[in-house]
């Protein structure tokens, strides 16, 4: 190679590398962009900091990217600082999703910050991102088709704007991400509660919700969606869609993607890049009573003790809340205490008629009996989508011994982490302290709940739970096989711990009693 | 040169000898004339009398019983904790610092005394089989469980589990 080859050769390397390393400053020259005042970004980082949840994992936070961060005037005469947050693929070309963290600044402090999502329905979020982000909180944006989703810091408490043909309308927008499994069930139960809703206003007329642009729904895979409802002058539901964006199914490639165009992900665990959307940790709120109704006949002292239980159990802590929450608040369900001397148990939950069952009034006053009924209802009402009526102690309905062992665990998981106790009927020493290790390693020594919020902590808990459900059926003397009554006993092998899937979601231990 | 040699090797010995657990193999050990069970989990290391009685004693009557309550059942924890820290007295200090713990879980028959009781600890841990045996003699011997109320009667068999940490 001749000398002024190798020159030309070095210059054209070395300027393609000072292009390389200035890209992000000619970025921001070419689109006018300016950087903000490093006072100001370090203002932002700590308004930040001080209002995170400590309680929620540093990997489940989305995680600002603030070397790109940048500031603009909105329309409305704010100043704001845009830092980008990493982005999750959509695989729905007729959707666009885009995030940002938004600081509102006066000169270099930070009064406001907020997560906002740029959601676009048939509209290029991407090619007019500025635009959109000038105008966040106004009511009209020329031609945009979508919605603004604005959260706090943690992801949560989200409010939203949506608009059509640049308009804000009557409608409401959210997403989510759900297992296969709940998605149905979550359609199922909306198409009830919709058509309720309407009927009762008196003119409206059922709704039924639509799935747009899904592939045929899998139980085990996990589906992130823009939830709509649209409503008309009248406050009727006219319209209830899901929209789906992407999903994952256990086994896939974690692809955490960092294009800033479409980005890219799935729901797998991948740190500081949470799944679009509302953090699902339920909020809950203090001291929600749990709602029952009584048999007739029980006296007013009965109702009154039985009420003051119910308070107790509700109240044991974050994760009886909310189960009560759910029962409750979501489902709406009238539960039915009777004290009655038809079935020899001392407590029973019966799935056909919703009624929790007590032989004494001895029996209705234990806090223990009452949870380990309160917990059955739940598996019935929310978990399993058909109830666990179905779930008998023989060859032909198997799945007895699934619901009662689901409901030990829970309670070790709950109140007793440090020592596990649904084994301790077992001969089989090791495997009893092998399940003790899993309950420890599940709640981290007994100072958190599990978290359970991926395909794979949800993978692995299954297997285990099966695990330790076969020994629990061979040695358990009151639900296992050996027991007279319930003896006979077969494990539904497809029956998975959905309750406990369901409560441990990421919910968090403190803050509510034990 | 040979000095040195002999001089590193004596100190890691009394090194290892000082600190270092000598594993127990696992099987059946006796132990001042009982014999003592011992197995490996992927993180403890489990250790049971053969005195334990298997299977154990299911309730008493035909259908399942109530609860016993909580609190109706007391186990003297501060009685546990001092035998276990008489036991393993001279090692105390390095097990505090190695946050090291020892879980014990027991059945108690329906007069409150031991039936059954298991020990496990971490790989690793600074306990012996004998520390072990020691434990088990005496609170099989000074250890009782009382009960309050009437459900306890259904059971033959009542589990109580403590795990203590080092502290």
């Amino acid at each position: 190679m001749k000398k002024g080859d190798f020159i030309k050769i070095s210059l054209a390397f070395g300027v393609l590398l000072l292009l390389f390393a200035c890209r992000k400053d000619i970025d921001f020259v070419i689109q006018g962009k300016e950087k903000p005042p490093s006072m100001q970004l370090e203002s932002a980082k700590v308004w930040r900091h001080q209002r995170l949840d400590k309680m929620k994992p540093e990997r489940l936070q989305l995680a600002p990217k603030w070397a790109d961060a940048w500031t603009e005037q909105s329309t409305s005469g704010k100043s704001i600082l845009i830092v980008p947050a990493r982005e999750k693929r959509v695989q729905n070309k007729d959707l666009k999703i885009r995030r940002f963290f938004i600081f509102t600044t006066t000169d270099h402090s930070v009064s406001d910050g907020r997560i906002v999502e740029f959601v676009g329905m048939k509209y290029d979020v991407e090619s007019n991102i500025r635009f959109l982000i000038r105008n966040f909180d106004r009511n009209s944006i020329a031609g945009f088709n979508g919605a603004i989703i604005q959260y706090d810091v943690n992801y949560r408490k989200p409010t939203n704007l949506v608009y059509k043909d640049g308009v804000k309308i009557n409608a409401q927008m959210k997403i989510a991400t759900y297992s296969g499994l709940e998605l149905k069930e979550l359609r199922d139960r909306h198409k009830a509660k919709i058509m309720a809703t309407n009927a009762s206003s008196g003119s409206c007329m059922p709704v039924y919700p639509q799935l747009v642009n899904f592939p045929p729904v899998i139980d085990e895979c996990f589906y992130n969606y823009t939830e709509v409802w649209i409503y008309d002058a009248d406050d009727c539901v006219i319209e209830h869609l899901y929209v789906y964006a992407s999903h994952v199914c256990l086994g896939d490639d974690g692809d955490s993607g960092e294009s800033s165009s479409s980005g890219s992900g799935s729901g797998s665990v991948d740190e500081g890049n949470p799944d679009y959307g509302e953090d699902p940790e339920p909020e809950l709120p203090d001291n929600v009573p749990l709602r029952i109704s009584f048999c007739d006949g029980l006296s007013a002292s009965d109702r009154a003790s039985i009420d003051s239980v119910a308070i107790v159990v509700s109240n044991l802590n974050c994760a009886t809340k909310l189960i009560n929450n759910r029962l409750n608040l979501e489902l709406d369900l009238d539960l039915k205490v009777c004290i009655e001397d038809r079935v020899l148990q001392s407590g029973s939950y019966d799935p056909s008629t919703k009624i929790i069952n007590f032989t004494t009034q001895w029996a209705s006053t234990q806090s223990d009996l009452f949870r380990h009924e309160l917990f059955h209802a739940y598996q019935d009402n929310v978990a399993y989508s058909n109830g666990i009526g179905g779930y008998g102690k023989t060859v032909a309905k198997p799945g007895f011994v699934n619901i009662e062992f689901e409901q030990a665990v829970f309670k070790d998981i709950t109140e007793d982490p440090a020592s596990p106790m649904a084994l301790t009927h077992s001969s089989n020493t090791l495997l009893q302290d092998e399940y003790s290790n899993w309950i420890q390693s599940l709640t981290s020594n007994g100072t958190a709940y599990p978290n359970l919020s991926t395909p794979q902590a949800r993978a692995e808990f299954d297997t285990n739970f099966l695990k330790y459900l076969t020994e629990f059926n061979a040695s358990d003397p009151i639900y296992g096989n050996s027991d007279p009554i319930y003896g006979n006993n077969v494990i539904k092998a497809d029956l998975k711990p959905e309750a406990l899937k369901r409560i441990f979601n990421g919910l968090v231990k403190g803050g509510c009693g034990n | 040169m040979k000095v040195y040699t002999f001089t590193t090797l004596f100190c890691i010995l009394s090194w290892v000898n000082a600190f270092g657990q000598i594993q127990l193999p696992a099987g059946k050990h006796e132990v001042n004339g009982n014999i003592f069970n011992v197995g490996y989990t992927d993180i403890t290391v489990v250790v049971w009398n053969d005195k334990n009685i298997y299977p154990i004693p299911a309730p008493i009557g035909q259908f399942p019983p109530m609860a016993i309550r909580r609190g109706d059942m007391r186990v003297d924890t501060l009685q546990q904790q001092k035998i276990i820290k008489e036991i393993v007295k001279s090692r105390f200090k390095v097990l505090k610092e190695g946050n090291q713990w020892i879980r014990i879980k027991y059945i108690f028959n329906q007069s409150g005394e031991v039936m059954n009781v298991i020990f496990s600890f971490p790989h690793g841990a600074l306990l012996t089989l004998t520390d072990v045996a020691e434990m088990d003699r005496r609170l099989r011997q000074e250890l009782k469980a009382t009960f309050r109320g009437v459900e306890y009667r259904s059971y033959q068999a009542i589990p109580y589990g403590y795990q203590y940490w080092f502290k």
